[in-house]
């Protein structure tokens, strides 16, 4: 089961997330060659999990600017949210561009409350990424549970 | 497809269970009670298992007598890598099982895979492994 989409539409909406996000996003190669493509159903979900996923990874940097004692534990973690950016970017046909946030914004800045934010947004995260995963493709099924998994594993390291 | 898929997580299951047998010769304290609980939940995840394969009239897979492990394991901590290797190898099977299920087999598979996942991380964090953390727990994505 597959609707068309145009892509460029797909890629107005997921610049304006990345707008948000502080992320760049460029289509394939054969945007202008190929304007319609078919997504999975699921491409409106993917598109606001591939958003969260780029913010948790700007949260991550935002934190090490604010608390940079924490640099070494967070490091891991914000790394593993751009790749998983990367490859849910990769499921549904375009390329991101991450470009690396130092702005501190606002949150705590001690070095246990800024842990147990990262864990309450990992949390809200994995939840996300679970219910996506239970009735997903097969062909994103895996995806989608290993992203679940590694946000819990996230939360972990951060206890 | 779903009770093929839900076979080599069961054969997975199996070889853990064998594996922290091993560990838990070589652990004391708290590291033993750890051993001892991640153990009893693969226990409980291998008969869950199994039932659900034996509901849906696919023939259960059996434990092997003796299973190779990755490398020798002649001390605490050694044994407690080969346990953080064991977690990451069920996450890998259970991950596998999540494109041939649906419905509540693929819940079992997630659940499943989020847990060893979860206990990797732990014997890593005891082992002090860093980061202790993997990017795709249970192996790299397709």
């Amino acid at each position: 089961m597959h609707s068309g989409i145009s892509r460029r539409v797909l890629l107005r909406g997921l610049a304006a997330a990345a707008g948000v996000a502080g992320v760049g996003l460029t289509a394939g190669c054969d945007l202008l060659a190929d304007p319609v493509v078919n997504l999975p159903e699921a491409a409106p979900e993917l598109q606001a999990l591939l958003a969260q996923t780029v913010a948790l990874g700007d949260t991550y940097d935002a934190t090490i600017a604010r608390v940079p004692s924490l640099a070494a534990v967070l490091t891991a973690a914000r790394d593993a949210h751009r790749a998983h950016a990367q490859a849910l970017a990769q499921a549904l046909g375009i390329t991101v561009q991450v470009n690396a946030t130092n702005a501190g914004g606002s949150g705590p800045t001690d070095p246990a409350g800024a842990r147990a934010a990262l864990i309450d947004a990992e949390a809200k995260a994995e939840a996300a990424a679970r219910e996506l995963c239970l009735t997903a493709s097969p062909r994103l099924a895996s995806l989608l549970g290993t992203i679940a998994a590694a946000r819990a594993c996230h939360q972990e390291a951060l206890r | 497809m779903s009770i093929e898929a839900l076979r080599s997580a069961l054969a997975a299951e199996h070889a853990a269970i064998f594996g922290y047998g091993v560990v838990g010769a070589y652990v004391s304290g708290a590291a033993r009670d750890s051993a001892r609980q991640a153990e009893t939940a693969h226990r409980d995840r291998r008969d869950q298992v199994a039932l659900r394969i034996e509901a849906a009239g696919g023939a259960i897979v059996g434990a092997q007598g003796s299973y190779a492990l990755p490398f020798p394991v002649n001390d605490a901590s050694s044994a407690v890598r080969l346990a953080a290797q064991l977690e990451e190898g069920t996450a890998g099977a259970w991950r596998e099982a999540l494109s041939g299920t649906t419905g509540e087999d693929r819940a079992l598979a997630l659940d499943a895979l989020i847990a060893c996942a979860v206990q990797a991380t732990r014997w890593r964090k005891a082992a002090g492994i860093s980061p202790t953390t993997v990017t795709f727990p249970g192996g790299a994505t397709a």
